[in-house]
């Protein structure tokens, strides 16, 4: 999960060498941005899911605590399946905008 | 706390519907065979030409709206995770999803709406290069009455 960077630009269809000095159009930059975005806005939410967790066993009862624990773990619960449908919204606002680059359209990240 | 959650799963809910049922393709398609042909044999290009370049900076913007939309859904996404549950950082989460959503919703919506308005109506579909042919002629016109042969 936490190499999602040396994925993204794997994905992107550039060679070690080349890395970020050979990114010759839009859509590889797109791609790169999205895909990077993606990848780290999920880990994120799975590190927000554990930490309002240790929030539930840190308040000791209290209702206040119990009350913020709940409300990260809903909004971060929400975030983790947006981010994971912004891979299906990717494909349908870029192609719906008539992009035909397969460098956006088909990169997918991996996690 | 419930309508927040209604109103967040209805954004993303019409974007889905809208893939689903609403896709139209509307990136601007331009021959531009006759630039190519023309820096390919090493000549100067036709004044002709400037539609070419119109013609790919605007299916530049429209890849451009896409790329923004989406991440603008993930930086949402990631300010709600970030917030850890304090309502400042969730209602910003909120708002950048509410106006992308409303950005998002402006570009893509136009083509639908008027779609739909014509029919009510009766009017003519745009075309994909309905605008460029308009420069194509007007600039034909500019040339023709300047004496220049494009």
């Amino acid at each position: 999960m936490f190499n999602s960077l040396t994925n993204v630009i794997n994905q992107s269809g550039l060679t070690p060498n080349e890395k970020l000095t050979n990114l010759n159009s839009v859509g590889q930059i797109g791609a790169i941005i999205m895909n990077l975005l993606i990848s780290i806005s999920f880990s994120v939410s799975i590190i927000a899911i554990a930490y309002s967790f240790i929030q539930f066993l840190m308040s000791q009862g209290d209702p206040k605590v119990i009350k913020v624990a709940q409300n990260a773990l809903t909004w971060s619960i929400v975030a983790g399946i947006a981010t994971l449908a912004s891979l299906g919204i990717k494909n349908v606002v870029v192609s719906s905008l008539g992009v035909t680059s397969t460098d956006i359209t088909n990169a997918t990240p991996s996690f | 706390m419930q309508r927040h959650l209604f109103k967040t799963l209805s954004i993303i809910s019409l974007f889905v519907y809208s893939g689903v049922f609403g896709v139209k393709t509307y990136a601007i398609s331009y021959s531009c065979a006759n630039l190519t042909t023309e820096l390919a044999a090493g000549e100067a290009p036709s004044p002709l030409a400037i539609v070419c370049v119109i013609a790919r900076a605007l299916n530049l913007f429209i890849m451009v709206v896409g790329i923004v939309l989406v991440a603008m859904i993930l930086w949402g996404a990631l300010k709600l995770s970030t917030a850890l549950g304090d309502p400042k950082g969730v209602k910003g989460g909120h708002d950048t999803w509410t106006y992308a959503a409303i950005g998002g919703g402006i570009v893509i919506g136009f083509f639908a709406i008027y779609t739909i308005l014509a029919q009510i109506l009766g009017l003519p579909a745009i075309p994909s290069d309905f605008l460029l042919t308009r420069i194509e002629t007007a600039l034909i016109g500019l040339f023709n009455a300047a004496g220049i042969t494009p």
